[in-house]
């Protein structure tokens, strides 16, 4: 593999409106239940104070995937930038997948009774486009980054969010900026 | 066939955005933002990007209906002629029952803010003197505060924003209602702007600021003259008051003796010192921005804060400031011809439109109780249009009494909505990808025209498409009957919209170059900055003579919001939630099931109630059906439900809600606000798993 390709996340930034999801919806004119890729508020009591803060992931591309370890049938593949491709040919819904990903992220479609994933738009980046979430999102808390040494190395990057499973499991290839908190002057 | 067409997103947003379908043969593909906007950059919020679904959705009503009973769901099909047909005839014998075509009443407003769209009241002009409903549900207070204060109902560029070096987000959360704004405002933040929040909750906007100030509601424009007072004290005021406003010494004069900072302290829940950092601050900062909300005005005092938050604004030198002001919104480039209209001279700054002189004007916001009160002659027949009041008003006991006295309803909507129910005729209407329109925002500066893309679906038809249609009706029945125009081209009617001061603000020759793409208005970035104000006397007025004729104080004064009763000892509060606009959800056909209550862990506590909790708000007028959830940040005498629509069988948050108004209104919108802001509940326990609610409005 030459490179690792995946997503950056400010949760600084995200507004939790839901951009990226209905994005990828858009592009991908998936059913109304499958969600590629799902935004979450960040559970409140983890931080000092209450933070209305979010998270938006989808398929984290892992370094070490679960979903290809345990696919019967091989469905899944991994591409030399790191993308980790779902192929639906060959899925036949058994959903191993489904519970072998810590992250809940292939998504099992009831009407088409096989799974289906972020393929992190890499038809697109092959054009030289970003992927249709990064590309929507308003505030700029989405990027397409290459995970390196560097980057993990830079102040407030970090590699996992409370209530997140840990990285060891699956080496995801996601980063976040977790909250930045600012004085909150409340009354009683 | 692939092809691609431009729209405007028509909701009541302050984003307005620009949108680009591609269809393929006809249907409709997908939906993006149009990058050539220097606002909204070609991206749009989940609501826009849902529009597929909503275009193409199965709840939507395709074909005019006529219900048997009203609220009985015992809906026919209808063709359009039956439709129109009953529609002229009705009105044509109230005309004559009444010898007065002032029984007919149109009550209309932002579900698609389309120029096209105030055809409806262009229409009802036609038919002679009407019942409308004015005013505005939403900004009344704030817009009659602005137009004291500077003459004139403006806000500068919201780009302008990215100079200020100090950015107050005063009542307003655009993480989750001006999305558009978050990238200028992170922006400035990474370049070193602090960036306070000033908001009765922890907002979305309000955790991603520097500071976050929780102040008591309705309390904020003593916050705003305590702070003022500061001002004073510190000799922090602009040097250059005396050259271009009026009445300041009376200003100052009331805060040295009326305004103490520790007992605003009290009063606002922010502490005195915390008050006066902040206006230090505020004073220090070069250029310094406010953006005052909506919210923070819908108080029974809300006109008076806002004047308040204004005068802080001058007192420290900030207006006309690039970077700096008070901003608020604007109606600067909604200079439309007005359909029917064919004088210019008619346009109005104004979105409230096409009004006949003679009509009866009732307030919007009281206006079931006010149709009921009407005699001479009695309101008769109502048309709803672009409303949804049976979800959204007040007093929604006397709209269900209107409801059942009136001789006829007319509903035009995408959806059967709660009001829906109500009618006796139901027409679906096209949504913005099947019409023609014309576009401006009240908080950027561009003015567009949506194309339509696709055929109308099923047999769907605009506004302006109904209106002729009633009007050849009419006219066919009894000539005459009806000046509005009986046919037309949508096209062309849009062009004819395009005022010559609109055409001069946009910078175009003939009004067929709107066509090409959205265009920015020709306005200066930052307002006011000249000093050179549109009031009378051409000055900043602390004090107004204006307001003294509207009967409202000279200066910017605070008088204390509503009290609780010893009943309902809760004030509730129903911002925006990201997921929803009013009675519209998003994504389309997905109601969220039942309200969810925010309440502090220790008020619920006090009340036995854990969270998830079944549990009922009530007050005098209802009650609504809640869960509770917990949330650290509210204080203990506010409840928090995030507004979004109810399922038809539930009983609706506005059950709730009374018709008080905002002190100010009248001058620039025609009448007083919705103080929606001032309802209050006591939190009852629920036991048993079956209780009885009140019945449906």
């Amino acid at each position: 593999m030459s490179k690792q390709l995946g997503f950056l996340h400010s949760s600084e930034k995200c507004v939790g409106c839901r951009g990226c999801e209905m994005a990828c919806k858009n592009e991908y004119q998936t059913d109304a239940a499958p969600r590629w890729r799902q935004v979450f508020q960040l559970h409140e009591e983890r931080y000092s104070l209450p933070t209305r803060m979010f998270f938006s992931i989808a398929c984290n591309h892992c370094a070490n995937p679960q979903c290809l370890k345990v696919c019967p049938v091989g469905a899944y593949t991994k591409r030399d930038d790191g993308i980790v491709v779902h192929n639906r040919d060959r899925c036949i819904g058994c959903r191993l997948c489904t519970m072998a990903c810590p992250y809940d992220r292939p998504q099992f479609n009831h009407a088409k009774g096989k799974v289906e994933k972020c393929n992190l738009c890499y038809q697109r980046l092959d054009q030289g486009e970003k992927p249709a979430c990064v590309a929507a999102c308003i505030p700029g808390a989405l990027e397409l980054v290459e995970i390196t040494a560097e980057l993990d190395q830079k102040l407030g990057v970090l590699k996992t969010l409370p209530g997140l499973p840990t990285p060891a499991l699956t080496n995801p290839s996601i980063r976040f900026i977790g909250p930045k908190q600012g004085k909150q002057i409340r009354r009683d | 066939m692939l092809a691609k067409h431009q729209h405007i997103c028509p909701r009541n947003c302050y984003d307005t955005c620009s949108l680009i379908s591609t269809t393929y043969n006809g249907v409709l593909l997908s939906v993006e933002g149009n990058p050539a906007h220097d606002y909204t950059k070609g991206k749009l919020c989940p609501k826009a990007m849902s529009d597929i679904q909503k275009v193409y959705s199965p709840s939507r009503i395709r074909y005019p209906m006529r219900q048997r009973h009203r609220f009985s769901g015992d809906w026919e099909r209808i063709s359009w002629d039956e439709a129109l047909e009953q529609i002229a005839r009705t009105i044509l014998r109230l005309k004559r029952t009444h010898g007065s075509t002032l029984p007919l009443a149109l009550n209309k407003y932002s579900g698609n803010f389309g120029a096209l769209h105030n055809a409806m009241e262009a229409l009802f002009s036609g038919i002679g003197p009407t019942t409308r409903a004015i005013g505005s549900p939403c900004w009344s207070a704030g817009v009659d505060a602005q137009t004291i204060d500077f003459g004139r109902f403006r806000c500068s560029s919201p780009l302008d924003m990215a100079h200020a070096k100090l950015i107050w987000l005063w009542g307003v959360n655009p993480a989750w209602t001006a999305i558009h704004q978050m990238p200028i405002i992170f922006d400035a933040m990474e370049r070193g702007t602090t960036v306070v929040c000033f908001d009765t909750h922890l907002s979305a906007t309000a955790a991603r600021s520097h500071r976050f100030i929780q102040v008591r509601p309705g309390t904020d424009g003593l916050l705003a003259l305590a702070m003022g007072k500061v001002l004073a004290e510190e000799n922090l005021l602009d040097p250059d008051l005396p050259n271009y406003t009026l009445g300041y010494h009376d200003f100052l004069a009331y805060l040295d003796s009326e305004i103490r900072v520790e007992r605003a302290a009290t009063i606002t829940g922010v502490e005195a010192d915390t008050i006066r950092d902040l206006a230090r601050e505020y004073g220090q900062t070069h250029p310094a921005c406010i953006w005052a909300g909506f919210g923070l005005q819908r108080y029974t005092n809300g006109g008076q804060t806002l004047r308040a938050i204004d005068a802080l604004g001058a007192l420290a030198g900030h207006i006309g400031e690039k970077g700096g002001g008070v901003q608020y919104g604007h109606f600067e480039t909604w200079k439309f011809s007005g359909l029917g209209h064919t004088e210019p001279s008619q346009a109005k700054a104004n979105p409230v439109v096409g009004k006949n002189p003679s009509d009866r004007a009732l307030n919007i916001n009281k206006f079931a109780a006010a149709a009921l009160a009407c005699t001479e002659p009695p309101v008769r027949m109502l048309w709803l249009a672009g409303r949804n009041p049976l979800s959204q008003d007040a007093d929604l006991h006397l709209w269900q009494k209107l409801m059942n006295q009136l001789e006829f309803i007319v509903v035009s909507d995408l959806f059967l909505t709660r009001s829906a129910a109500a009618a006796d005729i139901f027409l679906p209407v096209t949504t913005h990808y099947e019409h023609w329109d014309l576009h401006a925002s009240y908080w950027h500066y561009w003015v567009g025209v949506n194309e339509p893309a696709i055929a109308p679906v099923g047999e769907s038809k605009s506004d302006l498409e109904i209106a002729w249609r009633v009007s050849a009706k009419l006219n066919e029945l009894e000539p005459g009957s009806c000046t509005f125009p009986t046919s037309g081209s949508e096209k062309e009617t849009l062009l004819r919209e395009l005022s010559p001061e609109l055409l001069r603000l946009l910078r175009l020759q003939s009004p067929k170059e709107i066509l090409l793409q959205p265009l920015k208005a020709n306005l200066p970035p930052a307002s006011w900055a000249q000093r050179q104000f549109a009031t009378p006397s051409g000055r900043f007025e602390f004090r107004s003579e204006k307001a003294v004729q509207a009967g409202f104080p000279a200066l910017p004064s605070y008088s204390p919001p509503l009290s609780p009763p010893p009943e309902a000892p809760l004030r509730l509060l129903t911002p925006h939630h990201s997921s929803a606009l009013n009675s519209q959800s998003y994504p389309p056909d997905t109601i969220p099931n039942g309200y969810t209550l925010y309440v502090n862990p220790e008020l619920a506590e006090s009340y036995g109630l854990n969270e998830g909790a079944p549990a009922e708000i009530a007050n005098d007028l209802g009650a609504v059906r809640v869960r509770l959830a917990f949330d650290l940040s509210i204080p203990r005498d506010v409840v928090i439900v995030y507004q979004h629509p109810a399922e038809l069988k539930d009983s609706c948050l506005n059950v709730l809600l009374r018709s008080h108004t905002t002190d100010m209104g009248t001058i620039a919108t025609g009448a007083p606000g919705l103080a929606l802001n001032e309802t209050f509940v006591c939190l009852r326990r629920l036991t048993g798993s079956v209780q009885r609610l009140s019945p449906n409005p």
